[in-house]
């Protein structure tokens, strides 16, 4: 483990100085962050102060005004389009509103990434969703319509689907929002529980404190579109920071009552346990489906 | 606490002290604003904020509030000696709230408003060609590699614009022959012509009217019903989740709306030719004294293949037409459930727009080049 620090790989995903303007209205102002493979990040911060924009640009839904972003040390923005869609099918996100296919039912919405790859035959497609869907227990929903569900399973499934293709990274947008402080918890567990089973790496975007504080390695403060704190959560809770305490004030929460949270896994092992697995670095996928995958990723 | 306004003399800074929080506000508006009546352009005025200890986001959005409108008035402002964290808040505030000076004011005016609307038209035309653009090229994709359109979706979205339609397209266009062929019946009668009844509404329904109104019905169902379901996708971020599975939603979304209502185009208007011809006989049968076998002899005899093949091309156009429009209006919605109401009523309306013009230079085409 020493030495796999000697040698700093990286970070896995790298912004540099990247803004992003809207009709000329500035929404993110020369953004610099880092993750490494296996940490989780929860970046926190009020409505509206683009948190989301922040997510949408890292999976590639949204193009910065200016700056780079890097994943694995390689500028994206010197990709060709396949070689981008190469790197896009190792992120998946968990939308806000869930923004599930209203038409397909609950199985179907999960099995619907892996339909599309010729690849795998329907009992193995079959076997996947059940496995992705029992261990987030929403087995029992696997028929039902999207409107049928609650926002807690909405969320779960939206979750499922993110995960059943295996993406090395996770973004969570707001995964707790409008939930009760129950099933937040619960889907807090969700979210530890997808890192050390799948070992992926979660950048989970949330208003809640107490997520950010019981899940996060690294907590990343977002005001009017600047990086304001940065920092272990237990740091930010407690820090006595004038721009940090109303989020944690915010929270309804004694940050002295807070005990350490214990974690199961912590981000060195993760990432030690992820280059086990992965003895070649990230695995770039070749032949026919990849090739699939890159024409399915032409996007509008 | 902030100080009694009297204390100060001419040129000395204006200094605040202690904690500037919500329960002091008020007082440190009434002072600044005392400030402000007293000073005019030209006048200097210093604040020193060196002996406040904590500031929140209320003080902080009064003080840079009036230090902006003394700014705009033309007095020189500076705050000084904030200590680290309240000077960390206060230019928080501050990026926010300051306004590039010079920002011109919005323009108003006839030749100004003509000109924007001017502008939005050719901006509009623009996008939509760019879509179809895009289309085009996903199209072209799609043909030299079929396994990766989206197949699946062609046959329901085929069955509830086209099957579905049946109904509709049946009666309107009955009642379209039907009214014709009365119109036309007290004209021919006085010339003793009742016969050419067959002849007008043949013609003008293979023609004109068939698709023409089989295209109105189809823009009314299915083109609000594209433009919604794509607007409803898009504000829900459902668009984007496929586009972070993989899928561009042009051709996992367009292509299928589009090749369906071009299958099912044709053969609705083939259906309302004939029930539109049945509703011409009608009439014939009814009130003119012509038999059912004469009424066909003499349509079968005035209606060439060209004349319905001509109304089938106009109708695959059409459904072009209105398939591109109401899936660029769905994909260009923002702005959540009245978004998606705004988007509809625009896709159909300008698809009724469109159609007309597009009719309108069909039916001049085929006239110069006597089709
Ligand atoms: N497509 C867009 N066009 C114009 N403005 C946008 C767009 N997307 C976001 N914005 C603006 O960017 C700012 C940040 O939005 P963003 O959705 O990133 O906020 P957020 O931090 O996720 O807020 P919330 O917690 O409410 O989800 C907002 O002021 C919003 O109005
Ligand atoms: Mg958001």
């Amino acid at each position: 483990m020493h030495d796999a620090q000697a040698v700093r790989p990286p970070p896995l995903i790298e912004m540099r100085k990247v803004s992003k303007s809207f009709d000329g209205k500035v929404v993110l102002h020369e953004l610099d962050f880092c993750v490494q493979r296996g940490e989780t990040v929860a970046i926190i911060g009020g409505s509206g102060s683009g948190k989301s924009t922040l997510a949408r640009i890292l999976m590639g839904l949204e193009k910065p005004t200016s700056g780079e972003l890097l994943v694995d040390g390689v500028c994206l923005s010197t990709l060709d389009r396949r070689e981008l869609a190469d790197v896009h099918a190792r992120f998946a996100m968990v939308f806000q509103h869930h923004a599930l296919l209203d038409s397909l039912d609950v199985f179907d919405n999960v099995a619907f990434q892996l339909r599309d790859e010729h690849e795998l035959n329907e009992p193995e497609i079959s076997r996947r969703v059940t496995e992705v869907l029992r261990s987030l227990e929403i087995q029992d929903a696997a028929k039902k319509l999207p409107a049928e569900l609650s926002g807690g399973m909405a969320k779960r499934v939206g979750i499922a689907r993110a995960m059943v293709a295996g993406p090395e990274i996770l973004i969570y947008d707001e995964p707790t929002s409008g939930l009760d402080p129950m099933t937040s918890r619960t889907v807090d567990q969700l979210i530890e529980h997808m890192r050390d089973t799948y070992l992926v790496t979660s950048i989970v975007i949330t208003h809640d404190m107490v997520s950010a504080y019981n899940i996060a390695d690294r907590v990343v403060v977002l005001a009017s579109g600047h990086i304001v704190a940065e920092g272990d959560p237990r740091t930010i809770f407690k820090s006595e920071d004038p721009a940090l305490i109303p989020f944690a004030l915010s929270s309804g929460v004694d940050p002295s009552h807070l005990s350490p949270h214990a974690k199961h896994v912590s981000a060195e092992e993760i990432r030690a346990r992820w280059a086990k697995d992965h003895p070649h670095g990230a695995h770039r996928s070749h032949g026919f489906v990849a090739w699939l995958r890159r024409w399915k990723h032409r996007l509008s | 606490m902030t100080p009694d306004p009297a204390l100060r003399s001419e040129d000395a800074p204006f200094r605040l002290q202690g904690r500037l929080v919500l329960g002091e506000a008020k007082g440190l508006l009434d002072s600044l604003r005392k400030q402000e009546e007293t000073l005019r352009g030209g006048d200097t005025f210093p604040i020193d904020l060196s002996e406040v200890s904590e500031i929140d986001g209320a003080s902080a959005a009064i003080l840079l509030g009036s230090v902006r409108r003394l700014r705009d008035k033309g007095v020189t402002c500076e705050i000084s000696g904030a200590g680290e964290g309240v000077r960390e808040i206060v230019s928080l505030y501050e990026s926010a709230t300051s306004k590039k000076p010079g920002e011109p004011k919005p323009q108003t005016g006839m030749i100004v408003d003509v000109g924007r609307g001017t502008l939005a038209l050719v901006l509009g035309i623009k996008e939509v060609l760019g879509f179809v653009g895009q289309v085009v090229i996903e199209a072209l994709g799609v043909i030299r590699r079929p396994q990766t359109g989206n197949w699946r979706d062609i046959v329901p979205i085929a069955e509830r614009s086209g099957a579905d339609a049946v109904p509709i397209v049946v009666f309107i266009n009955f009642l379209v022959g039907f009214v014709m062929g009365f119109q036309g019946a007290k004209q021919l009668k006085m010339f003793g012509a009742n016969i050419f009844v067959a002849d007008l509404v043949g013609l003008s329904v293979t023609r004109e009217l068939g698709p023409l109104m089989t295209a109105i019905i189809l823009s009314g169902r299915s083109g609000a019903a594209f433009a919604a379901e794509l607007g409803t996708m898009k504000v829900s971020e459902e668009i984007d989740a496929l586009r972070t599975l993989g899928f561009g939603p042009m051709r996992y979304l367009v292509l299928p709306r589009t090749l369906a209502l071009v299958l099912v185009a044709p053969v609705l208007t083939l259906l309302a030719d004939f029930v539109g011809i049945a509703g011409g006989l009608l009439v014939g049968v009814t009130s003119l004294n012509l038999s059912v076998a004469g009424y066909w002899q003499e349509t079968r005899k005035v209606i060439h293949a060209w004349d319905i093949n001509s109304g089938l091309l106009k109708a695959v156009a059409f459904a072009l037409v209105i398939s591109l429009i109401s899936c660029q209006q769905g994909f260009a919605t923002t702005g959540g459930a009245e978004g998606v109401g705004r988007r509809t009523t625009t896709s159909v309306v300008s698809s009724l727009f469109a159609l007309i013009l597009v009719d309108t230079a069909f039916t001049v085409f085929f006239r110069v080049f006597d089709l």
